[in-house]
């Protein structure tokens, strides 16, 4: 409330008379007519990359409810992207049905799995919410690898496709795109609501929203399944693109990463992770061209950002706003 | 039959201990969740293997790594605490612990630049490939080496927390780490002592397991899930519960690949979530 109160003076004084709310909506929309318009003149790759970057945006944004907004740290997040692909796959695989039936498929199913994991781990508070959730994924990231005669093991789960009307890359694209939309402005909704702001207020301080009778526990289980929810949505859309599920996408590390994005975009900020995952794709994409050893790049980046901004590239934006604005640093 | 599994058991209970102790005094004392811990665990591993094959016709070799190796992890531990996690043990656990997966990038791409992708053999010390009867069956004698070697440490580790003066400050800083320093306890020396001796007990773990399973990439984060697990189900913060954990998580694998050979882990975990569920603080664990 203090920031938006904050934003509003700001914005006065640069003359801008825009209110926080145009400003978001302006931006969207902006974001929006490029992201609609880029078909026209990107080739298949930037196609491809960004398909691949809104999903990814979309599992990283449902990681944020948990992370950023009631300040629960998932290490299992990945079993419910993977859940949605798999289940998604499995259903359109073996039953025949349209990518339209199995994708509500794989996403109901995820969301039950959320909703057991989540009765079980809400229980645990810091670390101990780590590892329960790490385990968890670990079992499921074990099943799926092990459960060779249903899910393919190692080589993974193949053999559907979308229907013929999305088979192109470009068609693809408008469809995630048009999920993907939906599915964030959702999520906006979601945390600008009293729901997100009482989630806020149980990361906070736990017993004071105990106190003014918040349901701590139904609060936290409904955003473990709703964060279960969008990210299986994002599994299910990775997986129809891709033509398949791996069982990399249910790895440990797979949790790990939602999490650097999170920090390289801030987490503090409800665009922080779309931010975060842009980021991740370029530097994915351009490290490798000049070296094998991405990943050893990205861990200096990761402690780069953790010891000097650890609010990401948002809390950069921010610091230079306000210097910007009235000359002066803030921490 | 059975003693087959009992002996794989307890090997692996064995090296589970070594590193579940470790990652459980971290916890214990500084607060940190290491999940880099199975990171420096295989690094030794390949430190293994390249201390033993520069000596590849002399039982020397395995030994000397096995002195040295520890050693030269618990160095480079020391050095991340007072570079990295010294700066960070006010920040939130999100800050805490992802440089510890940044450190698990780290050396495994550092482990793929000096030793390549192929997974490494390293040999069974010189004379004790040679198989021994335990409880009338035959084993190769090394792994009484290991069950042995990881007794040693518990014990080791034992007397350190309860018989030393650093033990003691460890134990105060553990308990209430502004009240210790209040008193005059140098708190970032035990930090960084307490990061050392952890790190050197994952080392050894790694060197340890490195003539059974070989130097692999990819067990940096195999090991610390399992270990985890012990962590958990002994208690986060009790060396103790670690041991007596690691052999029933052992046991658990040993006799759940009888079962279930594909699902042995699955049981593993179904035990940890079990035990955060019945008894979120683990075994022997103190209050949250």
């Amino acid at each position: 409330m203090n920031d938006r109160a904050r934003d509003e003076e700001l914005d006065r004084r640069d003359g801008l008379r825009l209110t926080p709310r145009v400003r978001t909506i302006a931006l969207s929309l902006l974001c929006s007519a490029v992201l609609v318009a880029l078909p026209a003149f990107a080739g298949a790759p930037i196609i491809v990359g960004t398909t691949d970057t809104m999903t990814l945006a979309l599992f990283v944004l449902s990681l944020n409810l948990l992370v950023g907004y009631a300040g629960m740290i998932s290490m299992g997040h990945a079993a419910f992207l993977a859940t949605g692909g798999y289940v998604a796959g499995l259903v359109s695989k073996y039953l025949g049905v349209s990518m339209l039936v199995a994708m509500p498929a794989g996403v109901l199913a995820a969301t039950l799995l959320a909703l057991v994991i989540g009765f079980f781990s809400i229980r645990v508070t810091h670390a101990y919410f780590i590892m329960l959730t790490l385990a968890f994924g670990q079992l499921v990231y074990t099943i799926f690898w092990k459960w060779s005669s249903v899910t393919g093991g190692d080589d993974g789960l193949i053999g559907f496709a979308p229907p013929q009307l999305l088979e192109g890359n470009v068609a693809y694209y408008y469809f995630t795109l048009l999920v993907v939309g939906v599915c964030v402005f959702a999520l906006y909704r979601l945390c600008r609501s009293p729901f997100g702001r009482m989630l806020a207020a149980i990361r906070d301080n736990p017993d004071r929203a105990t106190s003014i009778g918040v349901n701590v526990r139904a609060m936290k289980l409904s955003a473990f399944v709703i964060a279960g929810l969008f990210a299986a949505v994002a599994g299910a859309l990775e997986a129809f693109f891709h033509r398949g599920m791996f069982v990399n996408s249910a790895h440990v590390i797979t949790s790990a990463d939602a999490l650097v994005i999170l920090l390289l975009g801030g987490r503090r900020w409800f665009a922080g992770p779309i931010a975060g995952a842009i980021l991740y794709k370029v530097l994915f994409i351009t490290i490798p061209h000049f070296t094998v050893y991405w990943l050893f790049y990205l861990g200096l980046v990761i402690l780069a950002v953790a010891l000097f901004m650890p609010e990401g590239v948002a809390g950069v934006g921010q610091l230079l706003k306000r210097r910007l604005a009235d000359g002066t640093p803030r921490a | 039959m059975i003693q087959l599994q009992i002996v794989s058991g307890l090997v692996s209970a064995a090296i589970l201990f070594l590193v579940a102790s470790g990652l459980t005094l971290i916890f214990g004392v500084c607060h940190i969740l290491n999940l880099a811990h199975g990171a420096f665990f295989m690094l030794a591993g390949f430190l293994a293997f390249t201390i033993a094959s520069r000596f590849a016709d002399s039982a020397a070799g395995f030994w000397l790594a096995l002195a040295f190796a520890p050693l030269a992890l618990a160095a480079l531990g020391a050095l991340v605490e007072v570079a990295l996690f010294r700066r960070l043990y006010r920040a939130d656990i999100l800050l805490q612990v992802l440089p510890t997966i940044a450190i698990v990038y780290l050396i495994g791409d550092a482990v793929r630049f000096f030793w390549g992708l192929e997974p490494l053999r390293v040999r069974t010390p010189a004379g004790l490939d040679a198989p021994i009867a335990i409880f009338g069956a035959l084993f190769p004698a090394y792994y009484a080496v290991i069950i042995a070697v990881a007794a040693a440490v518990a014990g080791g580790i034992w007397w350190i927390v309860f018989r030393t003066d650093w033990g003691l400050l460890i134990r105060a800083i553990a308990q209430d780490r502004d009240m210790a320093a209040a008193l005059g306890a140098d708190v970032g020396r035990i930090f960084t002592s307490v990061f050392a001796l952890g790190i050197w007990l994952a080392g050894v773990g790694g060197v340890l397991s490195s003539p059974i399973g070989g130097a692999n990439l990819g067990t940096d984060m195999d090991i610390v899930v399992e270990a985890f697990a012990v962590v958990v189900v002994g208690g986060l913060g009790s060396v103790g519960g670690s041991a007596v954990a690691a052999i029933l998580i052992g046991m658990l694998k040993g006799f759940g690949i009888l079962v279930y050979p594909q699902f042995a882990l699955a049981f593993v975990f179904a035990l940890m979530a079990l035990i955060l569920v019945v008894r979120p603080t683990g075994l022997f664990g103190a209050k949250e």
